[in-house]
């Protein structure tokens, strides 16, 4: 099965979309803005980070909990 | 404050315990209990070696400056092991097969086992690395000056109080102790790896508790603290994105690189691979890691900012400084622990992994050269090994010591440790490109080394010996010998970029220029190109073709036994080669001559010990004949290649066909069991529709031709007659509505239906017939339950024929039929019960078929149309619903159905 790879793959360029510009730009807009008191662009940064973790480690508790073999693409 | 002794103490302490822990490591190891064979975590921990002191220290200095702009350090990495799910794993797979020893060794072994190449990446390394190494040394030194000014030592100046060399020296002690044990290397350091795994929770530990402290102890909180930054001007500028924006992309970049390609990374996360499988948990664990260690360092940045008036104290040491403000000397004590922690892991891997590249690809490719092994001296060279091994590790440590006391002053911990990235970065091209590309060649890796390695020493390690007064300013300002374009730190005009991203660009287009230019139009020589297949289809060859070697001569197993006995000593040699004689079913003592795959065999071995490159040239010198049959390999190669490809192909192409076969069966199956019951369908309905007829032609005949037949008699058969010309007209009537059912012109009548009220009434329509044949009925209902959209009658007529097709099926007199209704989350279920015989669970799919006849293998008795059934699965599924049948062993048959609260 090709899924795993597909969705690292996916995943990979999410990761990179999200914490890059100019999606960063979108939410640098001082430090007005606040969540929980945090301003936004750090309590973005950090919540981007940690969703793309879980998200990974979701794919992979799904590939161990699926029958898919070893993965082969290399 | 604490009296300086104190501090000593515990870092002595503290020191002395990471050497326990790396013994207790080691000794599990020998008797064959591994911490890490089985676990994950420590291997995720050890990765961790890459947050050094430069996180600890350094993280906060630059968000002090940049705002977010340390973050990039941290996201490359993370991005990276997203990827690593395909590179990561790659290399590990090739380094196994190959048996790898450090990352100058895969290089070299990559491009034909290259002396050349390992010397080069060898001698980048450890240039490159040196700025890094003596950036720990100052991070002690300085976080310990930190610590003990309110103590009374301050720095004297003199080299027998200065902190950095002792911990210098007693790394280098630790280097040798538990990275030069053995010599071979397919022998992972256990004991290194389980303290540095140690570490990277003590730091991670004091980390969070200086964070927990300034957040939580110095302010009210993280809202409190960033809203007081908010009101100072200064601060606001650190809260967006443009301080730490244009060089972002860059540095993200370099972090992904430096990930994988840093000596000590691939040490940690390749060499000492103990399982494959535990990159999984490291592909999530290890970024969870760095996002855990870099919560606080803005909150630290900010506190520390706030806390100090401008300027007053270096932000690097904000960590330790703010707790020793505010009077917590054993939180400061603990910070500085961390802080020791951190650097210490550093210098423990990156030393163990340069001596043995120093070793591996410098000094014994010399030593092979002038003739100082040769074969004809048979002494145990594996004390020699561990003695260059030796060596090295102290003069590294030294050379780095020297370094942070010459120039190692002029730099903030940052920017030191990213000109080591940066040198790093140069494997990429080398490397990423030798995995995913057969056509790189060995000039090409060579020319593009040397290119970038020569560029970013331009372009960055010469203008810091300029910033320490090793060479004139101006060589910065206005460039060599007064040439504008051939500014360090503008090369070409090139200006606007920061140092460090001006010097990756310009590196990585020499360098991946020169790789790419010389690889298109050079030669390649036979073995590169094995060696270019066996590590791009690492996962499409199996076992047998990797230790496909390429030595067709043969060598004397007398020979191949002394070599390996030389370098691994002579019990291990004995050892190994006996598993491996004994797993082939060879008998060294007897066979004089060694096969190619023996020779390989030794030659693995070697490669473990003293490199790709060395081994072969030591297998060299004994095999005899010179008999490599490079083309002749080749093509066995190119071969199995296509002969795999052409092989997969026709295994897809025959499981598609495979399934478009089976799905043909199926159906076809499915065709001849439909036209069976047509065949049975039309039969029954015949047999079913003659048997009324003929009684009642009969009774008819009968009555027409005795005129003066007795009125009883008269009475009766006109009854009979009657009683079956009805069946006639019912049967009729069922044929004709599932006809309608199916062909969907059934008119219904759709509206809401009270459940209740249709079972209660199909139960006393049916009542009168359970009494004449005395089987007991019962009825449970519910107080009330939800309205359904449904059809009233079809509804009732399902319950009847469930009814009645239930008291057919029991005995009189024993027979007990239940029917209950009950309320399900998302809708109602009727369940009729019997105690009858039950049916064979084969039948649960074709009992509603239509004209399935429940006595008709068993008791040729049948009792029904056969339609019924039938016709309640169509009312039911065209209302949305489901029907079943479910049996309890010896206990009757159990007909269900289930119609949802929103039909369809």
């Amino acid at each position: 099965m090709q899924g795993t790879s597909e969705r690292m793959a996916a995943l990979f360029l999410l990761g990179a979309l999200l914490l890059n510009p100019p999606l960063l730009d979108i939410f640098d807009v001082g430090p007005g803005t606040t969540v929980f008191g945090i301003p936004l662009l750090y309590f973005y940064i950090f919540t981007a980070w940690g969703i793309l973790i879980a998200l990974v480690g979701l794919v992979i508790r799904r590939h161990h909990g699926g029958m898919e073999p070893p993965d082969r693409t290399g | 404050m604490l009296p300086g002794w104190l501090i000593g103490v515990v870092s002595f302490g503290y020191l002395s315990l990471l050497f326990a822990v790396a013994y207790y490591g080691d000794r599990r190891a020998d008797r064959g209990r591994s911490l890490i064979a089985a676990n994950p975590y420590i291997y995720t921990l050890s990765i961790a070696v890459y947050c050094t002191s430069w996180t600890f220290y350094g993280s906060v200095g630059r968000a002090a400056s940049t705002g977010v702009g340390f973050l990039p350090i941290y996201l490359g990495p993370t991005l990276m092991f997203v990827l690593g799910w395909f590179v990561i794993r790659k290399i590990i797979r090739i380094s196994k097969t190959q048996n790898i020893t450090s990352i100058a060794d895969f290089i070299a072994s990559r491009y034909g086992k290259s002396h050349l190449l390992g010397g080069l990446v060898t001698v980048i390394a450890v240039v490159g690395i040196m700025p890094y190494i003596s950036l720990q040394l100052k991070a002690v030194n300085t976080s310990f000056g930190v610590l003990a000014i309110d103590t009374g030592i301050a720095q004297s100046g003199s080299v027998f109080q200065d902190t950095a060399l002792y911990v210098a020296l007693l790394m280098a002690v630790f280097s040798i102790l538990f990275g030069t044990r053995h010599i071979d290397a397919t022998e992972h350091h256990e004991g290194m790896v389980v303290a540095v795994a140690f570490e990277s929770v003590v730091k991670l530990l004091a980390f969070l508790a200086v964070g927990v402290f300034v957040t939580f102890g110095l302010f009210d909180g993280l809202g409190d603290l960033f809203g007081r930054a908010a009101k100072v001007p200064e601060l606001v500028k650190l809260m967006d994105f443009d301080v730490a924006g244009a060089n972002w992309i860059p540095l993200t970049f370099l972090a992904m690189m430096a990930i994988i390609l840093l000596p000590r990374q691939f040490q940690v996360a390749v060499v000492e691979n103990t399982d494959e499988r535990h990159l999984d948990k490291a592909i999530w664990l290890f970024p969870l890691y760095l996002l855990a260690i870099n919560v606080f360092v803005l909150p630290i940045a900010f506190g520390g900012l706030l806390y100090f008036p401008s300027g007053s104290v270096d932000a690097d040491t904000f960590v330790l400084a703010l707790p020793m403000a505010e009077q917590r000397p054993w939180l400061a004590l603990f910070v500085f622990i961390g802080g020791l922690s951190a650097a210490t892991g550093m210098l423990i891997v990156a030393t163990i992994a340069l001596s043995t590249m120093v070793c591996n690809d410098l000094v014994m490719p010399v030593l092979l050269r002038f003739g100082r092994l040769h074969l004809s001296e048979s002494q145990d060279l594996s004390g020699l090994l561990k003695g260059i091994r030796r060596g090295a590790i102290i003069l590294i440590l030294l050379l780095g010591y020297l370094y942070f006391r010459l120039i190692g002053e002029s730099y903030a911990l940052v920017t030191i440790g990213l000109v080591s990235f940066a040198a790093s970065a140069q494997f990429a091209p080398a490397i990423l490109g030798g995995i995913y590309w057969k056509g790189g060649s060995r000039n090409g890796a060579a020319a593009g080394l040397t290119a970038g390695f020569a560029v970013w020493a331009y372009t960055l390690l010469l203008p810091s010996f300029a910033r320490s007064g090793w060479l004139p300013g101006s060589f910065i300002d206005a460039g060599p010998l007064g040439l504008a374009l051939l500014k360090p730190y503008a090369l070409f005009g090139l200006e606007g970029l920061d140092h460090i991203s001006h010097a990756l660009f310009w590196s990585l287009l020499a360098n991946i220029g020169a790789y790419v230019g010389l690889s298109l139009f050079g030669r390649r020589t036979g073995i590169e190109r094995i060696q270019a297949m066996l590590f791009v289809e690492v996962f499409r060859r199996d076992e047998a073709t990797h230790s496909l070697g390429h030595w067709r001569g043969t060598a004397a197993v007398r020979d191949l036994r002394n070599i390996a006995a030389r370098f691994v000593g002579r019990q291990r040699a004995d050892q190994i080669l006996g598993r491996y004689a004994a797993s082939r079913g060879l008998d060294l003592a007897k066979d004089t001559e060694a096969d190619a795959d023996l020779v390989s065999f030794v030659e693995k071995l070697l490669a473990g010990a003293i490199g790709a490159a060395s081994a072969r040239a030591m297998i060299a010198t004994s095999v005899k004949g010179e008999g490599i049959g490079i083309e002749e390999i080749m093509e066995v190669l190119d071969e199995t290649s296509q002969v795999l490809e052409y092989s997969r192909r026709l295994e897809q192409k025959s499981a598609e066909l495979e399934e478009a076969t089976r799905d043909l069966r199926e159906a076809n199956e499915r065709l001849k069991e439909l036209d069976r019951l047509k065949d049975e369908f039309l039969s029954t309905v015949t047999h079913e529709l003659r048997t009324p007829l003929t009684s009642i032609r009969s009774f008819s005949e009968i009555l027409h031709d005795n005129p003066d037949m007795v009125e009883e008699q008269r009475n009766e058969f006109l009854s009979i007659v009657i009683r079956e010309s009805e069946r006639l007209s019912r049967l009729i009537n069922q044929i004709l509505d599932l006809a309608r059912i199916e062909s969907g012109h059934m008119e219904w009548r759709l509206g809401d239906v009270d459940l209740r009220q249709v079972v209660e009434e199909a139960a006393s329509s049916l009542r009168h017939m359970f009494d004449d044949s005395d089987i007991a009925l019962e009825v449970s209902l519910p107080d009330s339950v939800p309205i359904v959209q449904g059809d009233r009658d079809q509804l009732t007529q399902v319950v009847i024929n469930l009814l009645s097709n239930a008291g057919k099926f029991c005995e009189p007199k024993k027979g007990r039929v239940v029917v209950r209704l009950t309320t399900e989350t998302d809708g109602l279920m009727v369940k009729v019960a019997d105690n009858g015989p039950g049916i064979d669970p084969l039948d649960f799919g074709t009992v509603f078929e239509k004209f399935y006849q429940g006595g008709a293998d068993g008791t040729g008795n049948p009792t029904g149309s056969g339609l019924g059934l039938a016709i309640c699965r169509s009312i039911v599924e065209f209302l949305g619903g489901r029907i079943w049948v479910e049996n309890a062993p010896g206990q009757g048959a159990t007909f269900a159905f289930f119609i949802p609260y929103r039909g369809s």
